[in-house]
């Protein structure tokens, strides 16, 4: 671990608390900005339930609920280890917030891991995206939820994706000593995308794989 | 950051119990047929827990500001359902219409007529 | 003493610069190239439509032609115009501020949108889509043109929009200046706040639209395309959800530079402050409430009553607006310099605009008028005739702040007159073309609406000549010496009060506020 750097506050800031409060709401207005892009996606699953009601019965008990569980569990345990991370950062112990981004950073990539056994599963049944789309149902309009499916886990795990070289920033930025106590802004912002990508899961866990 | 307000960890540790009961449990009811309150089940559940995650671990609990513009948010995505449903719920209501475009085509290999036959299929269990 | 544009040399210190201002003038220069392209674009429409055989273009040449007129205009030009130009120069300044709150994610968003203005324009080369800028489907999932290239473009482009619009929500909440409170703010910011928060809560789901359609074009997976279980109407409540509010995101600033333009020349503290910066907010909420009404012909008859209804609300806050700057302009001294002529062009105009808005807001109307040239003049009298004339009148009105310089008063009023007279005879035969039925988009029509078309293009023409005047003397006036004093109209707003053109770093000393923005008289006994 490096000696913490002094940071230098911007010259249109006046003091450090301004700066960290235009940052929180910077990133709030971005949060609003993702809730409403995956709003998007919450719409048409919500319209397509509405016209095949039973056909999403049916493919929902396609997917493997125990391997969606077992993701759920292990994102709400990354989130846990984010809020840990933060609040060990913010009591300058950057040791314990290093090993708890680490533990972040392996159960995101874990849950990268599970979902591409998922999907190659559904693949192995010919259940493709789309028009590429070969498996065998008992509805004619299966495609439609496959499509779904693999739209919004896809969009979701690229927001993963994007999460874990965030984490992955932090731990070098936690390592050189450029965020501390004084100075924990992008630690903080971090840690509130990856709630809100936690929060997206827990949502489509129930309407994908239980409902 | 001298003054700046820091989350107790007792927040953050009973967040994320109430996290895992919550989880186990929203899987547990979904074995269980509620029939009709299936969906509001699931998705109220789902909607504790986000709020546990928003209030604890996103510090919303403690904001003014910030928690204007989730709200705000919600409500647009709220409006964004409530409009679309208000069409959908209403289409063909006063003019008739084809439940099936000509020419329709699906990749999907149909094997039993399912959603033709008896409600019983349409059961989860 | 050096200013922002002699503060350093050489074309990257432009392109890497953290400065709010030198962003804004690379966002001006980038506009004003996709204006003189989609202008271009719609010299060449109006030419074609000088009779109804083919002159220049085939038919399929027409409809991608009109495509590129359309997405040029919208996403390129005046869904960033304002914030990001005048915007980005002067939301700081007006607040009393050195910078925006993210510099680097200001830097960020103009390289964003210079990327999405690329993917557009490699579409034009790459077979240029033929769809028309709302992409509907399911003619978007089965045109052979490159409809991926184009709305990867926009796609790109909104995250410009979102990164500016969370930039300026920021600023606004934690740069204000000692003493600025909420209403002690210039009414442009107040307009520019309403229009972030559009930016950020609206845009998000155009994005989102844009990828279920290249999913749906690639994949095929049925959300969209009817023949594959998918509803094409759900893509026009997807794409309209985004685009309604645009349509606001393009005006709400341009009602923020009339507030600046009507106090300054008419020397008169604004009439009713309060109400005009709460009507900002009213359009911005109103503005989730009223997509339905461009599928009255399409969505349930259920669905588009109530729309209709909603729609008629956004008079209400429209209303105030035009009222309280005429109640301005009552009893005012008004000096009928270039900026102000721009404003009574705007209040003409959008007045024209606005109501025939009202026509189509009622549902039977628009059974008739749905999808004719009446619709293409409302919307092109309320953008061009609105945001283009605000956009222009701030443009005159800070000109001397930007660069130090000052235009020939006499150019700019034979400009106006130009632009107002062509605009006039371009649009408003349309209007009664379209009342008599013209469809809009077609190539060819019958012989009955020639004159009316042979009209509109001669006045696209002067339109044509009165932006060649407009862009000769405004390049005329940054190559004379002559330096502009720093503030020509005896404006209060803060940018007022540093030099012309502004430092590097604006306010040498923190400015503190102790009155509204438009005190005017106030000071004197």
């Amino acid at each position: 671990m490096q000696q913490i750097q002094k940071r230098k506050l911007p010259h249109y800031f006046n003091n450090a608390h301004q700066e960290f409060e235009a940052a929180k709401l910077g990133m709030w207005a971005f949060m609003a900005q993702e809730i409403l892009f995956f709003s998007g996606l919450f719409v048409a699953y919500g319209v397509f339930r509405y016209f095949n009601p039973e056909m999403f019965i049916y493919a929902s008990r396609l997917l493997d609920w125990k391997l969606g569980f077992i993701n759920t569990i292990f994102l709400i345990i990354s989130s846990f280890t984010m809020v840990m991370s933060v609040y060990h950062i913010q009591h300058n112990n950057r040791t314990k917030s290093l090993v708890n981004l680490t533990a972040t950073f392996f159960l995101a990539a874990v849950f990268l891991i599970i979902k591409t056994f998922e999907y190659k599963a559904k693949f192995d049944h010919g259940y493709y995206p789309g028009m590429l789309f070969s498996g065998e149902g008992a509805f004619s309009s299966l495609h439609i939820f496959f499509g779904l499916y693999f739209t919004i886990t896809g969009l979701h795990a690229l927001h993963i994706i994007v999460g874990m070289v965030l984490i992955a920033w932090l731990m070098v930025r936690v390592w050189n000593g450029t965020v501390s106590a004084e100075y924990f802004t992008p630690v903080e912002m971090v840690g509130l995308y990856w709630h809100f990508v936690d929060v997206v899961w827990i949502f489509l866990f129930p309407l994908l794989y239980l409902l | 950051m001298s003054g700046h307000f820091i989350i107790p960890k007792k927040y953050y540790q009973f967040t994320f119990i109430a996290l895992l009961i919550l989880t186990i449990f929203t899987v547990l009811i979904s074995r269980v047929d509620l029939g009709v309150l299936n969906t509001p089940v699931a998705i109220g559940v789902a909607t504790v827990k986000a709020g546990l995650v928003g209030a604890f671990f996103m510090g919303l609990r403690w904001e003014r500001a910030n928690l204007i513009f989730v709200f705000g948010a919600i409500a647009a995505m709220v409006l964004f359902f409530l409009f679309t449903f208000i069409d959908l719920a209403y289409r063909g209501a006063i003019t008739d219409e084809v439940s099936q475009p000509y020419g329709y085509k699906s990749p999907v290999k149909v094997t039993e007529k399912l959603h033709h036959s008896s409600s019983e299929k349409m059961d989860r269990h | 003493m050096k200013n922002f544009i002699t503060e350093k040399k050489g074309i990257l210190s432009w392109l890497f610069t953290l400065d709010h201002k030198r962003i804004g003038i690379m966002y001006l220069v980038s506009i004003f190239a996709a204006f003189a392209l989609g202008g271009f674009a719609a010299l060449i429409l109006r030419f074609e439509l000088l009779s109804p055989d083919k002159i220049l273009l085939t038919a399929k040449q027409y409809n991608q032609m009109f495509t590129l007129h359309g997405a040029v205009m919208v996403f390129l030009f005046i869904v960033p115009s304002i914030p990001a130009t005048l915007g980005n120069f002067f939301l700081p300044l007006q607040l009393g501020a050195n910078d925006v709150a993210f510099p680097r994610l200001n830097l960020a968003s103009y390289h964003i949108y210079l990327l999405g203005a690329l993917f557009c324009v490699a579409s034009i080369i790459l077979g240029s889509v033929d769809t028309g800028w709302t992409f509907y489907t399911p003619y978007s999932t089965s045109t052979d043109t490159a409809v991926i290239m184009m709305v990867t473009g926009v796609f790109i482009l909104g995250f410009s929009s979102i990164l500016t619009g969370v930039n300026f929500i920021s600023t606004i909440h934690y740069l204000r200046a000692p003493g600025m409170t909420w209403f002690r703010m210039p009414l442009f910011v107040w307009s520019l706040y309403a229009t972030s928060i559009i930016q950020v809560l609206a845009t998000p789901v155009l994005a989102i639209t844009l990828v279920l359609l290249m999913i749906e074009r690639v994949w095929g997976i049925g959300i969209f395309d009817p023949a594959i279980g998918g509803d094409p109407v759900l893509f026009q409540h997807f794409f309209w959800f985004y685009s309604h509010p645009a349509v606001y995101i393009m005006i709400l600033p341009a009602m923020g530079i009339m507030n600046e333009v009507v106090t300054t020349f008419c020397r008169k503290n604004i009439f009713g402050y309060a109400a005009i910066a709460y009507s900002s907010i009213a359009i911005a909420i109103i503005s989730f409430l009223v997509w339905g009404h461009h599928l009255f012909t399409s969505e349930s008859e259920v669905a588009a009553t109530i729309f209709s209804f909603l729609t008629f609300l956004v008079a209400i806050p429209s209303g105030i607006k035009v009222f309280n700057w005429i109640a301005t302009m009552y009893k005012g001294s008004i000096d009928l310099k270039a900026p102000f002529l721009y404003f009574l062009g705007f209040m003409f105009l959008f007045v024209i605009g606005g109501f025939t808005g009202i026509f189509l807001g009622a549902l039977a109307i628009d059974i008739h008028l749905h999808d004719t040239y009446f619709v293409v003049a409302h919307f092109h009298y309320v953008m061009f005739g609105g945001t283009l004339y605000a956009f222009l009148s701030g443009m005159h009105y800070w000109w001397p702040k930007m660069f130090g310089r000052m235009y020939s008063e006499f150019m700019a009023k034979i400009a106006f007159w130009l632009i107002f007279i062509g605009f006039n005879m371009t649009f408003f035969v349309q209007f009664i073309m379209g009342s008599k039925g013209m469809p809009r988009r077609y190539y060819s029509y019958i012989e009955e609406f020639q004159i009316y078309h042979q009209i509109s293009t001669v006045g696209s023409w002067l339109l044509g000549v009165g932006f060649i005047v407009m862009l000769v003397y405004l390049i005329q006036s940054l190559r004379s010496k002559e330096q502009a004093p720093d503030n020509p109209w005896g404006a209060l707003t803060l940018e007022w009060t540093i030099p012309s053109p502004p430092q590097y770093h604006a306010f040498e000393k923190t400015p503190v506020v102790d009155k509204g923005p438009y005190e005017f008289g106030v000071e004197k006994p």
